[in-house]
């Protein structure tokens, strides 16, 4: 699993006029305004990261200038922790305004200050000033050992393998040893170590850990990610089910486990993962993906909602969910041709084993090879063990040669 | 007004919408439109109940649940709070915004309320300024996401905290511009106007039978079937020309609970002719003379829309014609089908009668919201 767990999609630089045309597209496009007949018609439940949003806003009041910057820094450091729980981008925006000025002035600015504007851009997927932040912060003071785990994690999206692990490597004698052990364990599989990675990690699960509960979920979820990329499913599964166990509704971990009974064909029990609580765009996507295959009831529903969805991130100008919205036109949409340019535009940005995989799918499916060299070239320098990248690279060699 | 079909579309799409919040970062939906002959410029804003929640405060009870009556009771301070953040400026000058109706929407990650108002300027705007402050100051990751129709032509623009001012040029846009403007706004309410379109499928329903001493038996040919439903269209349109233009113009008025009532018994008369047949042979005698009722309801549409006073002949023509394209597709779908069935054995049993009966429900329904308020509040 990616170590950047937490981060959404990408580069909030294209947030402009122009780019959203579809705005008034979208308004018109669905049911017209109504008046409901009741007094009594609910008309919406607050979802949990809303509800634990406001208990928290009635403790802090985030439009007020603060008053001291550790005061700032305590009331952002409980926004993004919500923000971490949820996945929720409403959490990251308050954080940032908890800042008050000091979300853009240096005025006396500490490490901390620098790490927590790091992690809210991380978070909108603004790579580039996030790690601009942390060097500076690092700089100043390198006894920091979230803020290399935050370096390392962008570094690893990014695709910068050597660095994310010279970050790891500053992570693990400061950290929780199963902190550092899944930092470099998963680093460790993406670069041709495999093997090793998984051996250190089931080691450093087997021993007793001070460890919180999000940081266990971390730990077996990638450990289930490497065992899934060696086709080791049975093994693979039993390390999903304890993530899920310790945070049933940890969003990352339920989606990946979903890939893997997708990929296996067992499409009735990643809906049963999936469950009905579909407030992230990851778990509609494997929805979607799995009604379709089933020709379920609701594939039409999920379809459109998935749809309307991107359409209205679009309209903000929003590309954070190139990667979703890629394996969607590709799988459900069945439109080979725009999936290609959605998967290479978000391979620009970044670069995990899932943006690697989609762009391969995608050149295949659009009879176009040539497209896949950056992700070719991408797991030949890294040398990952993937089974499934290996035999879509295959299939793309072998459509070459035919 | 709202006609139950639409009602029960909506509901299903809460249904979809209470299990999908996406974990979409926070919009509002700010569409204003104005015409180069009005002095006014209309709104309608659709901000996330979720945001409201967390700057105004509208779960009374705080369980979590939002509902109508809570929302309705935070109408005031909804509409002060929005309103305080938005300023519109004409060529320089303020425009005073007055607010309308609050209305409920959803998008795909939940409900919004729908903030109806309109600004009034001391001028028809030719340089309009767009001054957002929604909800920077809680969430900086907030956007306004503005449509700007004018004189039909639509721009959007983001607003952002880093951009929270936006102006634009109004170049007026030529008579054709508002005239196609008007032949769109026809059409589009004849396809979301159920209650129409079920009034003109009942009367085309019987078009390719012919009643025989008390049978309904299959017309023989296309022509005699076209020539019944050349006699029905036209007689709906010259009708409701009428009543939309005298309307339109302020010659006649009717209240529009009468209109709306009318249409609806229009639409169960029509359709309970066809369960039990009184007027077989001189259908377009009905469709004259409910026809004359729909065009109040046309006319009514119409003014909503703003009829700008220097082209008022031009874009009362541009919403007739734009009504009789959206019937015209409406008969190119529905004759061929209807045609092509029309000896079926389940045609006259499934489709006449069922179908009729169907929609004489519908009509029913639709007929005691209106007439006597049932369902309303």
């Amino acid at each position: 699993m990616s170590l950047a767990r937490h981060s959404r999609a990408s580069n909030g630089a294209a947030l402009l006029a122009g780019v959203i045309a579809t705005a008034m597209a979208l308004t018109t496009g669905h049911a017209a305004p109504y008046r409901p007949l009741s007094d009594e018609v609910v008309l919406e439940r607050l979802p949990p990261a809303l509800l634990a949003l406001r208990q928290l806003r009635g403790t802090a009041t985030p439009s007020i200038e603060p008053a001291n910057l550790d005061a700032a820094l305590a009331s952002a450091r409980h926004y993004v922790e919500l923000g971490q729980t949820y996945s929720d981008p409403r959490a990251y925006g308050y954080a940032q305004a908890a800042l008050g000025h000091w979300w853009t002035s240096d005025d006396g600015a500490t490490p901390q200050l620098l790490v927590m504007r790091a992690r809210i851009l991380q978070f909108g997927h603004r790579f580039p000033q996030a790690l601009a932040q942390l060097e500076v912060a690092l700089k100043a003071d390198q006894f920091q050992p979230d803020a290399w785990l935050l370096f390392a994690s962008i570094e690893e999206v990014e695709g910068n393998l050597p660095a994310a692990r010279a970050g790891c490597m500053k992570v693990l004698p400061m950290a929780d040893p199963l902190i550092g052990a899944t930092c470099v364990a998963g680093i460790g599989a993406l670069s041709g170590r495999a093997d090793a990675a998984e051996q250190l990690l089931a080691q450093a699960l087997a021993r007793p850990t001070a460890a919180g509960k999000a940081v266990q979920t971390w730990s077996w979820t990638t450990l289930a990610e490497i065992r899934a990329r060696r086709n080791d499913i049975a093994a693979s599964e039993v390390a999903f089910r304890q993530a899920l166990t310790l945070e049933p509704d940890d969003v990352y971990a339920r989606s990946a486990y979903a890939d893997l009974l997708l990929d296996a064909d067992r499409v009735a029990e990643a809906r049963g993962v999936l469950g009905d609580a579909m407030q992230a765009d990851a778990l509609l996507l494997r929805a979607s993906i799995a009604a379709q295959r089933n020709n379920d009831a609701d594939a039409s529903t999920l379809r459109a909602d998935l749809a309307q969805r991107f359409s209205e991130a679009r309209a903000r100008g929003d590309e954070t969910h190139l990667r979703e919205q890629a394996c969607f036109v590709l799988a459900v949409e069945q439109n080979a041709a725009r999936a290609l340019d959605l998967a290479q535009r978000n391979f620009n940005v970044q670069r995990e084993p899932a943006d690697v995989r989609i762009l391969l799918e995608a050149a295949l499916a659009a009879g176009q090879p040539e497209a896949a060299k950056p992700a070719l070239e991408w797991m030949k320098t890294t040398a990952i063990d993937s089974v499934q990248l290996s035999t879509l690279a295959k299939k793309i060699a072998d459509g070459a040669r035919g | 007004m709202i006609s139950t079909l639409r009602w029960i579309v909506l509901v299903m799409t809460l249904c979809v919408a209470s299990f999908a919040h996406a974990h979409k970062p926070s919009d509002s939906y700010l569409l204003l439109t104005t015409q180069s002959s009005s002095d006014d410029v209309s709104g309608h804003w659709d901000i996330a109940l979720r945001d409201l929640e967390l700057s105004v405060g509208i779960d009374t009870n705080r369980d979590g649940a939002i509902t109508w009556g809570e929302l309705r009771a935070h109408e005031d301070a909804v509409f002060g709070y929005a309103l305080q953040r938005l300023a519109l400026r004409a060529d320089g000058a303020p425009c005073a915004i007055a607010r309308g109706a609050l209305l409920v929407d959803t998008h795909s990650d939940g409900a919004y309320a729908v903030l109806n108002f309109s600004a009034h300027c001391t001028a028809p705007p030719r340089r309009l300024e767009v001054g957002y402050h929604l909800l920077f100051d809680l969430d900086p990751s907030h956007r306004g996401l503005l449509g700007l129709t004018a004189d039909g032509i639509a721009r959007s623009a983001v607003l952002s905290p880093e951009q929270p001012v936006q102006e634009f040029d109004l170049k007026h846009a030529s008579p054709w511009h508002q005239f196609f403007q008007f032949v769109g706004d026809g059409m589009h309410h004849i396809w979301i106007g159920y209650d129409h379109m079920l009034f003109l499928i009942s009367l085309l329903l019987p078009a390719v039978l012919v009643r025989r001493e008390g049978r309904w038996i299959p017309v023989g040919t296309l022509r005699s079937a076209l020539i019944s439903v050349f006699a029905v269209v036209s007689a709906f349109t010259v009708s409701h020309s009428i009543t939309l233009t005298l309307a339109a113009l302020g010659v006649i008025g009717l209240p529009s609970r009468w209109v709306e009532s009318g249409i609806a018994l229009s639409v169960l008369l029509a359709a309970l002719n066809n369960i039990w047949p009184q007027v077989t042979r001189r259908a377009w005698l009905l469709a004259f003379f409910f026809g004359l009722v729909h065009g109040f309801g046309f006319a009514s549409v119409l003014n909503d829309l703003g009829l700008p006073r220097d082209a008022l002949a031009i874009s009362l023509a541009g919403f007739n014609i734009g009504v009789e394209l959206g019937q015209l597709t409406v008969v190119l779908i529905v004759v061929p089908l209807i045609f092509l069935l029309r000896e079926r054995r389940f045609y006259r049993p499934a489709i006449l009668v069922g179908g009729s009966s169907a929609i004489a429900v519908v009509a029913a329904v639709w007929f005691l919201q209106r007439a006597l308020g049932f369902g309303l509040n």
